[in-house]
């Protein structure tokens, strides 16, 4: 069985026209199926996605990227995937890593591979950045009682049983610290694997404020109050 | 009994709501109960507004000095907790909204599919 039998990657996409398709090229021999979720976009990213093979579900209108991840690994599920590999679609990640993450899911050893890109990979993040991510560690940690390096990185994996288990309720960034805390109550086996982010003008262009990161707490907040 | 300008101002601006709550009702856009609700709510404002003694001795009984400052600490409570239920119920409707269109994403994946399987 080729190592990527069963491995299908979800890409939550917003307006990424100019960036989705190098990104699932570069993925095609390390997946058995890609799905890219076009959350909504004004371009023409799912036209794109769609003609460099990859599987499109695409919102009608944008919800964010934690309901775009949380469609995506619904419908990677029903396809059938024995492991949900989530990866972002601006070209930060390296396709490269992906055995990486699969590998302590496939073997058994974890439920869940999160990449970090604190743990010996990436050196040129931009200090803004990388005081913001430093603050989203110290707040998981106070939060979730988990010891992360990275907790907001979209690179990870997941077994089927996990993938199946978690449920993204947060609609906007602050998913991430919600995946974090699904891991904590299902209490999943995880593991943190060193992957490389790559900073590029265009994804800089992209990235989170400092006022996102207060939008993050208000969601969190919030969320805990609706059932 | 002599009126200043604030009254007059208050008076009308509650005389326009109480009778927006009432077309409201009219164009079947709340009910009976809602209607009385705010009606009440009106009609205690143009009580205080007119007879402002009123408020002052029942600030007084508080240990409050004035009658407005009375009212403005009641009605901050009932503010933010008025704001924090819609708060909640924006964030339910979200989340609604969302189910909605990823059911509706994955319905037009499978047609999609089916088609092009043809």
């Amino acid at each position: 069985m080729p190592p990527q039998a069963g491995v299908i990657a979800v890409i939550a996409a917003y307006n990424e026209a100019l960036a989705i398709e190098p990104v699932i090229r570069g993925l095609e021999p390390q997946v058995a199926e890609i799905v890219v979720v076009d959350d909504g976009s004004k371009d023409a990213t799912a036209d794109v996605a769609r003609k460099a093979g990859a599987v499109v579900l695409r919102h009608p209108v944008n919800r964010g990227q934690g309901a775009a991840l949380q469609s995506g690994i619904k419908l990677a599920l029903a396809r059938g995937a024995a492991i949900v590999v989530t990866f972002d679609a601006d070209g930060q990640h390296v396709a490269a890593d992906v055995p990486k993450l699969v590998a302590p899911v496939a073997s058994g050893v974890a439920d869940v591979a999160l990449g970090s890109r604190f743990l010996g990979g990436t050196s040129n993040v931009p200090a803004g950045r990388r005081l913001l991510l430093q603050g989203a560690v110290l707040f998981t940690r106070l939060t979730t009682g988990l010891k992360l390096t990275d907790a907001h990185n979209g690179f990870r994996a997941f077994s089927r049983a996990a993938a199946g288990k978690i449920r993204i309720r947060q609609d906007r960034m602050a998913h991430a610290s919600e995946i974090v805390s699904e891991i904590r109550r299902h209490g999943l086996r995880f593991v943190e694997v060193p992957v490389t982010v790559l900073y590029t003008d265009y994804s800089r262009a992209k990235g989170q404020s400092a006022f996102g990161a207060f939008r993050v707490l208000f969601d969190l907040l919030l969320g805990k109050g609706v059932r | 009994m002599t009126f200043n300008l604030i009254q007059f101002v208050l008076l009308a601006v509650i005389l326009f709501m109480a009778l927006h709550a009432i077309a409201q009702k009219v164009r079947g856009a709340i009910g009976p109960v809602q209607l009385v609700a705010w009606l009440a709510v009106w009609i205690g404002g143009a009580v205080v507004v007119i007879f402002p003694d009123f408020s002052t001795r029942l600030a007084a009984k508080f240990g409050v000095t004035r009658g407005a400052d009375l009212v403005i600490y009641v009605a901050i409570p009932i503010l933010f907790y008025a704001v924090f239920r819609l708060l909640l119920r924006t964030e339910r409707l979200n989340r609604e909204i969302t189910e909605l269109t990823r059911a509706l994403a994955l319905e037009t994946q499978r047609r999609e599919e089916a088609a092009a399987r043809k």
